[in-house]
């Protein structure tokens, strides 16, 4: 008897197939069921948007304040006309907001972008369900796909989940502090551009060294590549001597956006059953 | 129509050359028809079922699955075939139910289709009751029937399996064998399978291929294998204790008496000669070489061709085994 396979009308305009859908489905649940992979998705970016700045605004709040005491002009100088009206606390508090919590919000989507492709790119192939994928009708540009999308739609719903867990962080300290509220249009920007763009961007550098690496754990590390380069942009803000405006946080997206189209494109070219399965010392026989 | 074949199929891996996995490998599988490639480890049993089902790309050659290149139409390819591979597995954090579900999802079944199938692959395959198991959970040999049924969950025209007879449990066995004459008789697949458990496909397998370091020995039925490997059939008596065999007869340690023959047509006169002679006979049969004697006889008789090449010039059609009208011709590689 045939078998009777779902048609799927207008195929040619879905973003997604059906069977690519259901390998998104399965892969999003399959990295979020299992307790060690979901403490690690979801501590990571807590730890990094709440724990932390929440101690840092204790702190500051905490901190005794000389008389008369300001944060260093160079710094206040970088950021907006009113910072400069602020006081020591206050000013600290505004420093840290805009020019250090945008790296630690960033760090978000580079590790669970990276993680979740580690899970869904390197995990499998290391427990042989990559191959069983690759004997399906899927084919390999398919599967690639399906497994970019998942980590990329986990990594962007992370992350905006930790944008509002650091929304909410931020401005309690804010109103403690009697601040203007942090949002601005460069938070909008890194929101909107950059942090999806990122998220993507680690995504597809993973799997771009998925026929590289010899296990997850190795994978893993390659976060410690991504962020490096971001936590340099960011931590060079505190010479004083530049800062990320609009512009350059645009052109950064943009940038990413370009380099995202170039590794999506070179690690769909990899992903092939011949390079993905030589490292297991596949064919010995 | 040929559902499998291969044309010269060379792979040797890596940049740097070396002894090719597989070399110069010529093989057909009618549609509907099943044939078993036997040999020992490091023979390119895996190697070409990876080629045929184009997980990797031949070095050099061609082949064809109903008429695909597996390298380069892998998608169309795996809606029509089964491929199961010693390394590919199930996903360990799902229940074999729902793997089999997913798989028949991703091969686009329908979903009542998809639950239907599953329902009756388990069942055929006496897993029904494991099947809100993790497949971690599973023994070898239920894991074997589980990569199975995956792999016929989409009702293919082709199967390929990778070594499923090493290793396999008498239930295992029995429940895989069943199934795959039930998909070769009612579904009309085409079986090619890779295995050194020669003893599991020697009864249900149409046609073999003896592989060896990479290369196709020689490929044909079984009677046609055995007379160009020159494996003998044996002529088995019991007789009463005491009495003796004719002259050429072995008494063997489990006090049968054992000779070799040329063809079954001596052994009506052997049955005579020891009536005649007023022997007991007991029991009388004529006992074919399993496919195993009859690779080793390929083995050796391949040693010897190696020997005589290398020791004195001969003409190499002397050396080729001859054919007996009306069985199957059992093709040397590289003929």
């Amino acid at each position: 008897m045939p078998s009777q396979r779902e048609a799927e009308p207008g195929q040619g305009t879905k973003l997604l197939s059906s069977a690519e859908l259901q390998l998104v489905k399965k892969d999003m649940k399959s990295i979020w069921t299992r307790s060690s992979r979901r403490a690690l998705l979801v501590l990571l970016p807590v730890m990094l948007v709440v724990v932390i700045p929440a101690v840092y605004f204790v702190l500051i709040l905490l901190m005794p304040e000389a008389p008369g005491a300001r944060p260093p002009e160079a710094l206040t100088a970088l950021l907006p006309e009113y910072v400069s009206g602020l006081g020591y606390k206050q000013g600290w508090l505004v420093i840290f907001t805009d020019l250090l919590c945008p790296m630690l919000f960033l760090c978000v989507p580079i590790l669970t972008g990276a993680a979740s492709a580690s899970y869904a790119f390197v995990m499998e192939r290391e427990s042989g369900t990559l191959e069983t994928l690759l004997l399906t009708s899927m084919g390999p540009k398919s599967v690639f796909n399906a497994k970019t999308t998942s980590c990329t739609v986990l990594s962007v719903l992370i992350s905006g989940a930790g944008f509002l867990a650091f929304a909410l962080t931020v401005t309690v300290a804010d109103v403690f502090a009697e601040v203007r509220l942090f949002f601005t249009l460069d938070w909008l920007i890194l929101l909107v551009l950059e942090m999806p763009t990122l998220s993507l961007f680690s995504v597809v550098f993973v799997a771009l060294t998925v026929t590289r690496v010899h296990s997850t754990v190795e994978s893993l590390q390659t976060m410690g590549y991504l962020i490096l380069p971001v936590a340099a942009i960011y931590l060079m803000q505190l010479t004083g001597i530049f800062r990320l405006n609009i512009i350059a946080l645009i052109l950064i997206s943009a940038a990413l956006a370009v380099l995202d189209v170039v590794f999506f494109n070179a690690a769909s070219r990899g992903f092939t059953p011949e390079k993905l399965l030589e490292r297991d010392g596949v064919g010995e026989e | 129509m040929d559902a499998i074949g291969a044309y010269d199929l060379t792979k040797v891996y890596g940049p740097g050359g070396g002894r090719p996995a597989l070399h110069g490998v010529n093989l057909l599988v009618p549609e509907g028809r099943s044939m078993a490639c036997v040999g020992p480890e490091s023979s390119g049993k895996t190697t070409l079922i990876r080629l045929l089902s184009g997980l990797l790309r031949p070095s050099s050659g061609e082949c064809s699955v109903l008429g695909l290149s597996p390298g380069y139409e892998a998608a169309r390819l795996h809606s029509m075939v089964g491929t199961v591979l010693y390394s590919s597995k199930l996903y360990a954090d799902l229940s074999l139910w729902d793997n089999l579900l997913f798989f028949a999802g991703i091969q686009k079944l329908t979903k009542s289709d998809a639950i239907e199938r599953a329902s009756f692959l388990l069942r055929r395959l006496n897993l029904w009751e494991e099947r809100e198991h993790s497949p971690r959970q599973l023994s070898t040999g239920m894991f074997k029937r589980a990569s199975l049924a995956r792999a016929l969950i989409h009702r293919p025209r082709v199967l390929l399996l990778d070594s499923q007879g090493a290793g396999m449990d008498l239930e295992t066995a029995g429940l895989v064998r069943e199934l795959l004459e039930y998909a070769g008789s009612q579904e009309g697949v085409t079986l090619l399978m890779c295995t050194q458990d020669m003893g599991f496909v020697q009864d249900f397998c149409q046609s073999f291929g003896l592989l060896h370091e990479g290369t196709l020995m020689a490929r044909g039925d079984l009677e046609s294998l055995r007379l160009a490997g020159g494996a003998k059939l044996r002529a088995s008596l019991r007789l009463k204790d005491g009495d003796e065999a004719p002259e050429g007869f072995r008494r063997q340690q489990d006090g049968l008496w054992q000779k070799s023959l040329e063809s079954e047509e001596e052994m009506p006169r052997l049955i005579m000669q020891v009536v005649s002679g007023g022997g007991s006979l007991y029991e009388a049969r004529v006992i074919r070489p399993t496919l195993w004697e009859i690779y080793q006889a390929h083995l050796d008789s391949g040693r010897r061709r190696e020997a005589e090449i290398h020791g004195e010039t001969r003409d190499e059609a002397q050396l080729l085994p001859a054919e007996e009208p009306g069985t199957e011709s059992a093709v040397p590689e590289g003929s």
